[in-house]
């Protein structure tokens, strides 16, 4: 095995095992906070494949800006929203459904979301092996993103701008609600 | 390729043992005498009042957004930078009308009062 083989599997296992933590924390907090490390795993992970800008790109949206929203989403929620029912006031048939949506449900979930996305690996055509790429991966995706890629690249800026009104929208109708 | 990347490995593993070697070192030598108040979270010396999780203003959560939205707009904004000079006019007329879209929100959100802090 090689270096880089190393490092995949290295980065691979932190990816996974935040990822786990991330199911299986039971304060909302903490799996907001291995999200982070989950998001940072994958940024390693396009590292690994030639892909420097999205891995930038991965650490600047997703690890910045992606889990802080997230976490000011938990902070926005009144205690009893993140800590659910209480086990004692619970009703026979919440707590006869625990241990499958515990254990079989997510299991189910998983390995079906594996099997498709081992599929789509298999079918998928590659147009060039990872690491093949020219290295200066900005200039590559500049040239794509203002010339060829032009309309979608526009149309992305009107689904931010209608993230941003949707948002403020609701928060205000929030607000003047209380 | 992976070369070019050694001081980021290096650096992210001496920073993440950095921590888990003062953590043990503390762990090991600290005493271990917990008593209430002791236990109690820290307020400036006051006796805590009230829940650690309260609900914070919604307000925050616009602002967290609004980085959002223009933390993408920064992305963008790399690649074009780079390729800025052999695309000229077009690639500026296409950025502007990129950013003049966001803005259009940002005064949309201004307009709405959303970004007066009360």
């Amino acid at each position: 095995m090689t270096v880089t083989d190393w490092v995949f599997l290295a980065v691979a296992a932190v990816t996974l095992f935040s990822a786990y933590r991330v199911v299986v924390s039971r304060k909302i907090m903490h799996a907001a906070l291995w999200l982070g490390l989950t998001f940072f795993g994958v940024a390693g992970i396009f590292l690994l494949l030639g892909a420097d800008f999205l891995a930038a790109a991965q650490v600047l949206v997703y690890v910045g800006a992606v889990t802080t929203i997230i976490i000011f989403g938990i902070m926005l929620s009144t205690p009893e929203e993140l800590r659910g029912p209480s086990p004692e006031a619970g009703s026979d048939a919440a707590s006869s459904a625990a241990p499958t949506r515990r254990s079989f449900l997510p299991l189910v979930t998983a390995i079906g979301f594996a099997a498709v996305m081992v599929a789509l690996v298999n079918r998928g055509e590659w147009p060039s092996p990872p690491g093949s790429v020219s290295t200066d991966t900005p200039r590559l995706l500049g040239e794509a993103l203002f010339t060829r890629f032009v309309i979608p690249f526009e149309v992305a800026s009107v689904v931010l701008l209608v993230a941003l009104v949707g948002a403020i929208a609701l928060a205000l109708k929030e607000e003047s609600g209380q | 390729m992976l070369q070019q990347y050694t001081s980021v490995g290096v650096f992210l593993t001496v920073g993440a043992l950095f921590v888990a070697v003062t953590l043990l070192v503390g762990r090991l030598l600290r005493p271990h005498n917990p008593y209430p108040e002791k236990l109690a979270p820290y307020e400036c010396g006051e006796i805590p009042v009230g829940g650690g999780q309260v609900r914070f203003n919604i307000r925050y959560y616009i602002f967290a957004l609004i980085f959002v939205i223009f933390d993408v707009e920064t992305v963008f904004l790399y690649p074009w930078a780079v390729v800025f000079e052999e695309i000229g006019l077009f690639a500026f007329v296409v950025m502007m009308l990129f950013i003049g879209t966001l803005v259009e929100g940002l005064v949309y959100a201004w307009k709405k009062g959303a970004l007066r802090w009360v």
